[in-house]
């Protein structure tokens, strides 16, 4: 089970995108610094986010969200004391 | 592994102080692993992360010195900060040694920083059970 971290917007790169193509079954998704406006605004990627937010597996970063004044649609919005567990629940991170 | 086991914690950082998010969410979760009694082995300082470790970062008054804030939890916690000295030296990030050698005019490696190698980030990852990368 690997935890994959994305820092950067959907809207400037292709990480999220790219990551989400090379999911495995169990992975685990994390999104923090500026990739966190990707559960806010209308993407073609919302679908695939969606599915994940409904296997439990797609995180967000507390206080990225809201240093940025966005809501969270969807997916589970975590503190810095989750990442922490979140990184000791899945055994390896990939840095996106 | 059980959540009320301590885990060793590796940090890699790659984002500048001044121009990237990424150094200072390392910086943020690694107070967050050691507040929930976990261990940081050490945190190495890679490409543009190097420039976390120069004395002379001089932000103002009412902003956060990120190099500071690292030397301060690093001696607090007892671990190592280890910088790139290939990637140092690109972006000037010299230590008195080294600026002994290339007969430069100051250095400016902040303490407790060292200059190592990429052995040292090896060895890192290899003794403890999480790396993460920033």
């Amino acid at each position: 089970m690997i935890l994959h971290t994305i820092k950067s917007s959907p809207l400037s790169t292709f990480s999220l995108q790219d990551c989400l193509k090379h999911l495995s079954e169990h992975d685990c998704v994390l999104l923090m610094n500026d990739a966190v406006i990707a559960v806010s605004a209308s993407l073609e990627l919302q679908p695939t986010l969606l599915q994940l937010h409904e296997s439990k597996r797609l995180f967000i970063l507390q206080d990225d969200l809201q240093a940025r004044g966005l809501h969270a649609d969807f997916g589970q919005i975590i503190d810095y004391a989750g990442f922490v567990d979140l990184t000791i629940k899945c055994q390896s991170q990939l840095a996106w | 592994m059980s959540d009320h086991q301590v885990v060793k914690f590796s940090i890699l950082v790659t984002g500048s102080p001044a121009s990237h998010q990424s150094a200072s969410t390392a910086y943020q979760f690694c107070c967050a692993l050691l507040e929930a009694g976990h261990q940081v082995s050490g945190v190495f300082f890679y490409l543009d992360g190097v420039l976390n470790a120069s004395n002379l970062v001089s932000p103002a008054t009412d902003e956060v010195n990120l190099p500071e804030l690292w030397s301060t939890l690093a001696l607090q916690h007892q671990f190592p900060l280890e910088v790139c000295v290939a990637a140092s030296l690109r972006r000037g990030i010299v230590n008195e040694q080294e600026a002994e050698h290339l007969a430069l005019s100051s250095y400016n490696l902040k303490s407790p920083f060292v200059l190592s190698g990429l052995g040292q980030l090896a060895e890192l990852s290899a003794n403890c059970d999480r790396l993460m990368q920033f």
